[in-house]
């Protein structure tokens, strides 16, 4: 059998399994918006630790942050470790409380959240349309990154629009019919698909270099320990970015769909457990690894590491690594889809286009947005864009930028008035994409860091100039959150 | 709940209740920066000594990593009263 024969074998049986899991999925939902996207609020926590991992490590961790560990040596491997020990610690801060909310006022979206808390619509609208075009980038990463797989493991028998559209056309099939629910068990499988093979790789490539990979590496690339590969600016953007991403619309409903607050309490500790030592660790290793496997790779050849060093030494076995890729990418991007679809269907179109549509309806409306971003999602992809490390950062950083100062008022700080919430939204959200679409990365600063400066001057400044609102609703919310995570009103 | 009244708490928002958790929050600013000390000439350039097979700049980053995954861990227990109370 030829190598693109073992490919595509071992991609078949794992589309099978996956498609089953999604049948089953799909055989369990019922034509609710609160169970096709929220799973109808059931998940337990070996399910919901699992989906979170999934659906946070991406294609991005199993290709780009590879590449970027390999490019930029130990100073990368900190920030990811870093990244990855503060988005549990935000599950903790920030999910719980939006739980308990989204369980008391039946909220799908994080729009939902706040138009109700702020009493206002502009803020529905205007946190839908941020978080859309942030997840496209994102999204689109999955994509790229599939392509990028299946060329590299396949010599190029399989071009990148071919293995991108094999992708598409899997995701849309389950994501279609089986809801979140379908989306939550196929990520089970797909994140303890690649933890393993992310370990099993990992010490593959240490004991392929045949010793301590740090000391060679020491003597060989010594550059690799250089202060500055990567410049603070960006550092603290990626820090920023990825530490806050259960701000993220797709993150954030994940909190919604918890069974209860123990589950996610428990989440929260798996997670952090899994996120820096299976994934970051991981990771790092074979980065450096292929420092010594793979001497001189340069740019978007670095975000290939995985399937070049197997298409290298051990071809076969590329079959099943390709697959375990494609799981990553699928995991997070079929939640994505989902998230997307949810906050077009949710907040747009049942509420200005189609008002009498029925539960059923809006159902069905959610299932056709979900194949109309997929379509739109492989257009984009296919003009190639960035590096994927910089490409999904980026993206992502557009909505934390714009999300962060918002959901502190609702979940923290009563005195944050309306005012001041839409228009840190706004401005954030404006400025984090003017600093990574018009004008890149200005100064060197990373675009969800220039976002969250301007984001937060505007909240300060409207916070203490514009009214609060009414005490009966900072009592309706806050006065809830106190009860319960306190025990007591205070 | 049980009819008391809510009043909006006089400490910042963003300063923890307790001391426990104040302890933790402090904890994470610190791990930030230490952290970056690793893009700094502090630790970034300091190969050796290895201690256990790694570089000295990775082993600082790995035992301030596994001080903070007790510490997220911690939080766990630190809160189990809440977490009884959300079942």
């Amino acid at each position: 059998m030829t190598v693109t024969g073992a490919v595509i074998l071992v991609f078949i049986v794992y589309v099978i399994i996956t498609m089953i899991i999604g049948y089953i999925g799909w055989k369990r939902t019922k034509l609710t918006p609160e169970d096709y996207f929220l799973a109808g609020r059931s998940l337990g926590t070996f399910v919901l630790s699992l989906t979170l991992i999934a659906t946070y490590a991406s294609m991005w961790t199993f290709l780009g942050a590879v590449g970027a560990n390999y490019r930029l040596g130990t100073s990368f491997m900190a920030c990811m470790i870093t990244w990855n020990l503060l988005w549990p610690l935000m599950i903790w801060l920030f999910g719980v409380r939006i739980w308990l909310l989204g369980k008391r006022f039946g909220y799908i979206t994080p729009s939902d959240m706040f138009a109700d808390y702020y009493q206002s619509e502009a803020m529905r609208v205007i946190a839908s349309i941020i978080g859309i075009i942030a997840l496209i980038p994102y999204m689109s990463i999955q994509l790229l990154g599939g392509g990028l797989a299946f060329e590299a493991a396949t010599n190029g028998a399989i071009p990148f629009w071919a293995g991108a559209l094999i992708m598409v056309i899997i995701i849309a099939l389950y994501t279609f019919f089986g809801g979140l629910r379908a989306v939550a068990w196929t990520d089970v499988l797909q994140g303890l698909f690649f933890l393993i093979v992310l370990l099993a790789l990992s010490i593959w490539t240490v004991k392929l270099t045949g010793g301590n990979p740090f000391r060679m590496i020491a003597e060989k690339h010594p550059e690799i320990f250089d202060p500055g590969r990567f410049k603070w600016s960006l550092w603290f953007g990626f820090i920023m970015t990825w530490g806050f991403a259960p701000l993220l619309p797709h993150m954030m409903q994940r909190s919604f769909m918890a069974k209860s607050g123990r589950t996610i309490a428990q989440s929260a500790v798996s997670v952090a457990i899994l996120s820096p030592w299976f994934q970051t660790v991981t990771v790092m290793l074979i980065g450096v690894s292929a420092l010594i496997l793979l001497p001189g790779l340069k740019g978007k050849a670095t975000d290939a590491i995985i399937p070049t060093l197997l298409a290298k030494y051990a071809p076969y076995v590329g079959a099943i690594i390709t697959s375990a890729a494609f799981a990553a990418g699928m995991s997070t991007l079929d939640s994505q889809l989902i998230s997307a679809s949810s906050l077009i269907t949710r907040d747009i179109w049942v509420r200005y286009i189609d008002r009498k549509a029925d539960y059923k309806r809006e159902t069905l409306i959610g299932k056709v947005f979900v194949l109309l971003v997929t379509v739109l999602m492989y257009v984009f992809v296919l003009t190639k864009p960035g590096f994927i490390v910089v490409l999904g950062t980026a993206g992502a950083g557009i909505c934390i930028a714009a999300y962060i100062f918002p959901t502190i008022g609702v979940l923290f700080w009563p005195r944050v008035g309306k005012t001041a919430a839409l228009w840190s939204l706004i401005v954030a959200g404006a400025v984090s994409f003017v600093t990574f679409a018009i004008w890149k990365f200005p100064y060197g600063v990373h675009n969800t860091l220039w976002g969250m400066f301007a984001g937060l001057i505007t909240f300060l400044i409207l916070t203490y100039t514009t009214k609060p609102l009414p005490y009966e609703q900072q009592e309706k919310f806050h006065g809830y959150l106190t009860s319960v995570i306190h025990g007591k009103s205070k | 709940m049980g009819g008391e009244v809510y009043k909006i708490p006089n400490r910042p928002w963003w300063w923890p209740k307790s001391f426990k958790f104040r302890v933790i929050f402090i904890w994470v600013i610190v791990f930030v920066l230490l952290m970056n000390l690793q893009n700094l000439r502090v630790i970034a350039a300091s190969v050796e000594p290895f201690v256990l097979g790694l570089p000295f700049s990775l082993f600082f980053v790995f035992v301030l990593s596994i001080i903070s995954t007790i510490a997220i861990v911690g939080i766990y227990f630190l809160w189990k009263d809440f977490v009884k109370r959300t079942d």
